[in-house]
């Protein structure tokens, strides 16, 4: 269009994106099935780039420069293709055990200090510190209701007696956590639709917005116009 | 009260729209507090020596862009200005256009400004996931190339990295989790982690807060708390009247539809 | 050997990562590092996979004129000129980084957003104070909300405490719980794949 620069048809492109995505909203229909394919095939397409690179960069380039010792990840990275394949299937299996296998080693081994005696620790305070009621308050809270939680997944037993009255305590400071991750979660969302508004509100992009109220409009004088007018039968 | 429990899903899809896109035609300017994460993180970078290095991790993907974007565009203010050196590494494919976008933002450009490679530096995506970040951790100069094709050898900011114990810091721009940070940055180096996270983070955070991650920044809040501190005034700040219109309406139709759940339940009764 | 191979290799590259994260032995060390860097390289290379199967699925539906076929044209169209633009380009061209600020973006962005519509409505017609329980998570959903919205703070100073005291507090301790029974799970799922019961990785068949 003459006189439209790159950056105005950019925020065009993204703008009737985003609103043909957001026509999902009124009900499922073509275009939002046309955003949601190309956003598949972009987002593939780019992935792949970017791979391409990292092995291009790290590992062609110095096998190519005479470093042999990369061929080997490279031909065995050749093997996973063989997960098409009907008869050689197992073929596939190996690189597959190898990323696996380093995977769950790298994290397993961590994660145990991490995610457990690190949080153990974490949990060893003080119940009762001196001259300071609240923080003692917060620490029996944090101590009971860890245990309290744990004791709520722990089904080897059941659950009576003092038993019990921790289990009641456990679960109130689950819902309360998720009562927690609601409130962010629906933060979280919020936030992406102000960044979506504050990019349509850009020039020329705040053009397709009575436009696609006229075409929403239009789909559902539609609709009703539709609804309205009876199909007519056909005698067989 | 029938109707009303009843309503048509996309009255409330309006409604919410409408309660997001007015204030930010017309912002009513609601002051904005600072939080405990927020500071944390803000004190602890002021508190750096300058020519400390920083890196700013992007396991994002451009689904949380508007979140995290305004919090990475704050605090590489801040780096800027306390004249750290900044090494942006990703371990999402998305990662290196926001690592890009974050340098020509707040530095003017990117891999064409003269303090590039001396000062900042985008390494670009490395893929593997966790266990490319214990890769990356244990050696920083296992890539051989950054995201725009020069020689990791020529980047004088990269040489003196042995290990993640040379990064004073590692903030982690992310919208899934930091427990992998922590496993493979925080507990084997000892190295302070803060997370430019997404409000749906937060709540898995706060295990790890205050004793491996020092602060975080919640959400696009966050963001906008950062850009207060900063002085740098953006897109999150300009967001907040319509994030407190949106909750505020969401906790409306919460009340209206627990009292009307009230009403035909004792009617039952 | 179809299978004790790749449960073999997976045996012995799990101890060796369990072995280097807590030993210092230079040769353990060393094999490590370059067996996680030489996976990194098969990491990446796997998304051909993905690729080609996306690709065969379409193509399926273009030929067989099946519903939805120029959907599918328009992915692999879109799928194509981002490989080869990109391979011709370079992912740092700013004409690439164009089409993935002005195409992925706002596409990946929208789509996550849609969930706070729902979210909004679902808040309206089934979040229900029932039980109880329901009744404490709903409290701290609305306390929280309010505490972290600049609007909490206008109607009362007290909301923003109430709000972080339930994030460094009780969200904590439940968190905590959760996700050290996670390590365990963690850690039982690994000893079912040292000892070989648990093969889901190695494809169906298996």
């Amino acid at each position: 269009m003459i006189g439209l620069d790159a950056k105005l048809f950019g925020i065009l492109i993204s703008g009737g994106l985003t609103l043909m995505a957001y026509s999902f909203l009124y009900r499922e229909n073509r275009a939002y099935r046309i955003a949601e394919h190309i956003y598949l095939g972009a987002g593939v397409g780019y992935g792949a780039i970017l791979s391409a690179k990292y092995v291009y960069d790290n590992a062609w380039t110095p096998l190519v420069k005479g470093n042999a010792v990369w061929a080997i990840p490279l031909l065995a990275s050749l093997l996973l293709y063989f997960y098409f394949s009907k008869k050689h299937f197992w073929i596939y299996r190996i690189p597959t055990a190898a990323i696996i296998g380093v995977g769950t080693g790298i994290v397993v081994a961590a994660d145990f200090r991490t995610r457990f005696t690190e949080q153990i620790r974490a949990t060893l305070v003080p119940l009762f510190v001196s001259n300071d009621p609240y923080k003692s308050f917060n620490n029996i809270v944090i101590v009971l209701g860890v245990v309290g939680s744990l004791l709520f997944f722990y089904f080897s037993r059941e659950h009576k007696g003092p038993v019990k009255g921790m289990v009641t305590f456990g679960k109130y400071i689950i819902m309360i956590t998720f009562g927690a991750a609601f409130g962010q979660t629906f933060m979280a969302r919020i936030s992406l639709i102000i960044g979506r508004i504050q990019s349509l509100y850009l020039w020329p992009a705040w053009i397709l917005l009575p436009v696609s109220v006229i075409v929403v409009g239009v789909a559902i004088g539609w609709d009703r116009f539709k609804q309205k007018k009876p199909e007519p039968t056909t005698k067989k | 009260m029938q109707k009303l429990a009843t309503i048509d899903p996309r009255i409330i899809f309006l409604l919410l729209f409408i309660c997001v896109a007015a204030p930010l035609i017309s912002p009513v300017g609601l002051p904005v507090g600072i939080s405990p994460g927020t500071s944390g993180m803000y004190k602890f970078i002021e508190g750096l020596p300058s020519g400390s290095f920083i890196l700013s991790a992007f396991d994002m993907s451009a689904a949380v862009a508007p979140e995290c974007y305004p919090q990475v565009a704050a605090f590489t203010t801040h780096l800027k200005n306390k004249n750290l050196k900044i090494v942006e590494v990703a371990f999402d494919s998305a990662g290196p256009m926001f690592a890009d976008q974050a340098l020509r933002d707040v530095f003017g450009a990117s891999k064409d400004h003269p303090l590039y490679g001396k000062n900042f530096v985008n390494l670009g995506y490395i893929a593997g996931g966790e266990a490319a970040m214990r890769s990356f951790a244990a050696n920083p100069k296992m890539i051989q190339k950054d995201f725009y094709g020069k020689d990791i050898k020529d980047l004088e900011v990269m040489q003196p990295l042995s290990s993640a114990k040379d990064f004073k810091l590692v903030i982690v721009i992310t919208g899934s989790q930091v427990d992998n940070f922590v496993r493979q940055f925080g507990d084997p180096y000892g190295v302070p982690i803060a997370g430019a996270v997404t409000a749906v983070l937060v709540t898995r955070v706060m295990p790890f807060y205050p004793a491996k991650v020092i602060g975080y920044l919640n959400g696009l809040r966050g963001a906008a708390e950062y850009e207060l501190l900063v002085k740098r005034p953006g897109m999150a700040l300009a967001g907040m009247d319509a994030q407190s219109a949106a909750h505020l309406l969401v906790i409306i139709f919460i009340i209206i539809g627990n009292v009307g759940y009230m009403v035909r339940k004792s009617g039952r009764s | 050997m179809k299978l004790k191979l790749p449960l073999a290799i997976t045996i012995v590259l799990v101890l060796l990562e369990v072995a280097d994260y807590f030993f210092t032995v230079p040769i353990i060390n060393s094999i490590a590092r370059d067996v996680t860097v030489a996976t990194l390289v098969m990491s990446a290379c796997a998304i051909g996979i993905g690729i080609i199967s996306l690709a065969r699925i379409h193509v399926t539906r273009i030929t067989k004129k099946r519903p939805h076929s120029l959907e599918s044209a328009i992915m692999l169209v879109t799928l194509a000129a981002f490989i080869l633009i990109g391979a011709v380009l370079g992912s740092a061209n700013p004409n690439y980084v164009y089409m993935f600020q002005n195409i992925i973006v706002p596409l990946d962005s929208t789509m996550f957003s849609l969930a706070g519509f729902f979210m909004g409505s679902a808040a309206y017609r089934a979040f229900r104070a029932r039980s109880n329980e329901a009744l404490f998570l709903l409290i701290a959903a609305v306390l929280v909300m309010l505490g972290q919205a600049p609007i909490g703070e206008t109607l009362w100073s007290g909301f923003p405490g109430i709000s972080q005291w339930i994030l460094d507090v009780p969200n904590t301790a439940g968190v905590r719980a959760l996700i050290m029974g996670i390590a365990i799970g963690m850690l039982s799922l690994t000893i079912r794949m040292l000892m070989g019961h648990e093969r889901g990785y190695l494809g169906a068949t298996a």
